[in-house]
């Protein structure tokens, strides 16, 4: 299976070089060495093929063929190459920088388990529950029909789980398996999922490197490689399908870039694109963009007491400005995203909206603690598919938080409990909240693992400096 | 005796290495595997793969299935699982892009004579999805009640 299924590693390409495109227009990212600017290119690239295929389809009625997807792939490449080109580089040769062996390590780790993901995704047919249920069953529809409204989605009498989930991972897919003309059964779209395994780690090691310093950045990425939620085992991992690992590189990438100092509103632009896309991945990441743009302007902003000069107000607007110019696209993916919805009749899903009681809410959100917080411990702490990472995580974070402290440390772990606190309303309306616990919990962790691995990372380095003393 | 502090950040070190300690070896035993595997299936056609997954029995049915309903066409799904396997979705995801009309449980169905009745125009092809990596039962609707009939009786 897997020779058939290589030209999805030409759709991984396609999805990198267009987002490298985008990455030439935001100066935070063209300046990031090669592996993570890849990163977050290969995330940006999929949130503008998706993103515009979507949109494309949906307002244009656009069909999802190979000439569109080519075109609208185009369209980023040749706009960095031609920035790229006016800039004119001047030829300033920069020292290369020596690798410390524990980099290298690190490396070499990131790229084994990387290689068996992906050797493990384009060789076994996918079989895990929402992969097929929902996501690769959608994307299926949309290119038999060739846009986002196909039959089966647009009338009710048809048999579809979750018909209203936002499309932008079986977009990709679809991308992927028209560029590489698959069959039916071939599954090179594997290949988009596999790569989120080291784009998360490399988004990790890019904004930790960043608050805590290359050792700390190191061994916080050690220690959450060998995570075996993010490679072969369990629901959401990077060798099936689910939306939940893609959902935590765009939520995390997206708000790591905005809270990087000297922000231009082209990099606020970039940053904005990430969250759509994670708007347009799952139902939360609505909510998690929010969080995102609401956490980055707060951290920003600074404190309210320079509000009092005009000086103060002009920064504080100078500062703000690439979390407005994030809140753009973000706030145009709701818009289509409510657009395309009201197309599409809502069946086979929980509809939260519907279950929402406020005046009920506060009550079961705590009456139902009892039940809930056994059920998140027990499945925190699971060793099948966290390993040891969270009992080494919390003593590290109860350690080293002072140091994480004072380099954003709030704002991390408050990104890091957004997906929970999602979760936990939604256990607060839902008539059986054990059973969704049980069965979402891990991936609500997973889709905060960004900010909360960086947070370990400024924990780390805080327990290096206390060690040394 | 050395101040707290730096001990606890000691502990905290010691901890984050053991966990590299047992979990890094772990990874890349795992990931060794999977590379071995993938060798071994470097030729394997994805019809082969499926069969080597979902076991032949599956795959024959499904193909057998994907003949009787054209690519464009509709079918009824029944879920006929005595547990929720969740069969009925990899049946439905097997058979896509065609479209499912679900009849919901074989057990809550009504008796044969008025779900004739009631069965929707269009489909000619019931489904029965049976558990999970259990071949599904392919019937056309004529059989399909008469299949109900006999074991009402």
């Amino acid at each position: 299976m897997i020779a058939g299924s290589l030209p999805g590693l030409l759709g991984v390409a396609l999805f990198a070089a267009a987002g490298a495109g985008l990455a030439e227009l935001a100066p935070a990212l063209r300046r990031l060495p090669l592996p993570r600017r890849l990163a977050y290119a290969y995330l940006l690239g999929v949130c503008w093929v998706g993103g515009a295929l979507y949109a494309a389809s949906h307002l244009f009625a656009l069909p999802l063929r190979r000439p569109a997807i080519l075109a609208l792939a185009a369209a980023p490449i040749l706009g960095g190459a031609l920035a790229r080109w006016r800039r004119r580089p001047r030829a300033v040769v920069v020292p290369a920088r020596r690798r410390s062996a524990l980099d290298t390590a690190t490396a070499a780790v990131v790229a084994c388990v990387s290689l068996a993901v992906f050797a493990q995704a384009l060789s076994e047919p996918l079989d895990d529950w929402d992969g097929r249920m929902t996501w690769s069953t959608q994307a299926a529809y949309l290119r038999h029909e060739g846009t986002v409204l196909p039959t089966a989605l647009a009338r009710g009498r048809w048999f579809v789980t979750h018909p209203q989930y936002p499309l932008l991972l079986p977009l990709g897919q679809v991308a992927v398996q028209e560029l590489a003309g698959a069959g039916r059964d071939e599954q090179p779209f594997r290949a988009l999922y596999a790569a989120f395994y080291p784009v998360l780690l490399l988004v990790v090691w890019d904004g930790a490197r960043r608050r805590a310093g290359a050792r700390a950045a190191a061994l916080a990425v050690l220690a959450v490689a060998p995570v075996p939620l993010l490679s072969f085992v369990g629901e959401g991992r990077a060798t099936g399908a689910y939306s939940d690992l893609p959902l935590a590189c765009l939520y995390g990438a997206g708000l790591l870039l905005l809270l990087r100092p000297r922000l231009r509103p082209l990099d606020g632009l970039a940053a904005g694109l990430l969250l759509a896309g994670a708007a347009l991945a799952k139902n939360e990441g609505a909510f998690l963009a929010a969080a995102a743009l609401l956490l980055a302007a707060l951290a920003r902003a600074g404190p309210f007491r320079r509000l009092r000069t005009s000086r103060g107000r002009h920064r504080l607007a100078r500062r703000l400005a690439p979390v407005a110019a994030a809140t753009v696209p973000v706030v145009a993916a709701l818009l289509l995203l409510a657009s395309w919805r009201a197309g599409v009749p809502n069946r086979h899903d929980e509809g939260y909206a519907a279950l929402l009681d406020p005046v009920r809410l506060p009550v079961e959100a705590v009456a139902r603690l009892p039940v809930l917080v056994p059920i998140a411990l027990e499945r925190t702490f699971l060793s099948a598919t966290w390993g040891t990472y969270w009992w080494m995580g919390v003593v590290v974070l109860a350690a080293g938080w002072r140091g994480a402290r004072r380099r954003r440390g709030a704002v991390l772990a408050w990104a890091a409990a957004a997906p929970l606190a999602v979760g936990w309303l939604a256990y607060s309306v839902h008539w059986a909240p054990a059973y969704v616990a049980g069965v979402t919990w891990e991936r609500l962790l997973l889709q905060g693992l960004v900010p909360a691995a960086v947070l370990l990372a400024a924990a780390l380095r805080g327990c290096l400096a206390r060690a040394a003393t | 005796m050395p101040p707290l502090q730096p001990l606890f950040a000691r502990v905290a070190l010691a901890l984050i290495a053991a966990h590299l300690a047992v979990a890094l070896p772990l990874a890349l035993g795992r990931s060794a595997k999977r590379l071995v595997a993938a060798a071994r299936q470097l030729d394997e056609t994805p019809a082969e793969a499926r069969r080597r997954v979902f076991g032949a029995a599956y795959v024959a049915a499904i193909e057998e299935a994907r003949r009787a309903i054209p690519v464009d066409g509709i079918y009824l799904l029944v879920d006929a699982q005595s547990g929720e396997e969740g069969a009925q979705d990899w049946v439905r995801f097997d058979l896509a892009p065609r479209r499912a009309l679900f009849l919901g449980k074989l057990a809550d169905l009504p008796p044969p004579a008025k779900l004739k009745r009631r069965l929707p125009g269009g489909a000619r092809v019931v489904v029965l999805a049976t558990g999970n990596r259990k071949p599904p039962r392919v019937l056309d609707r004529a059989s399909f009640v008469r299949s109900l009939e006999g074991r009402s009786e």
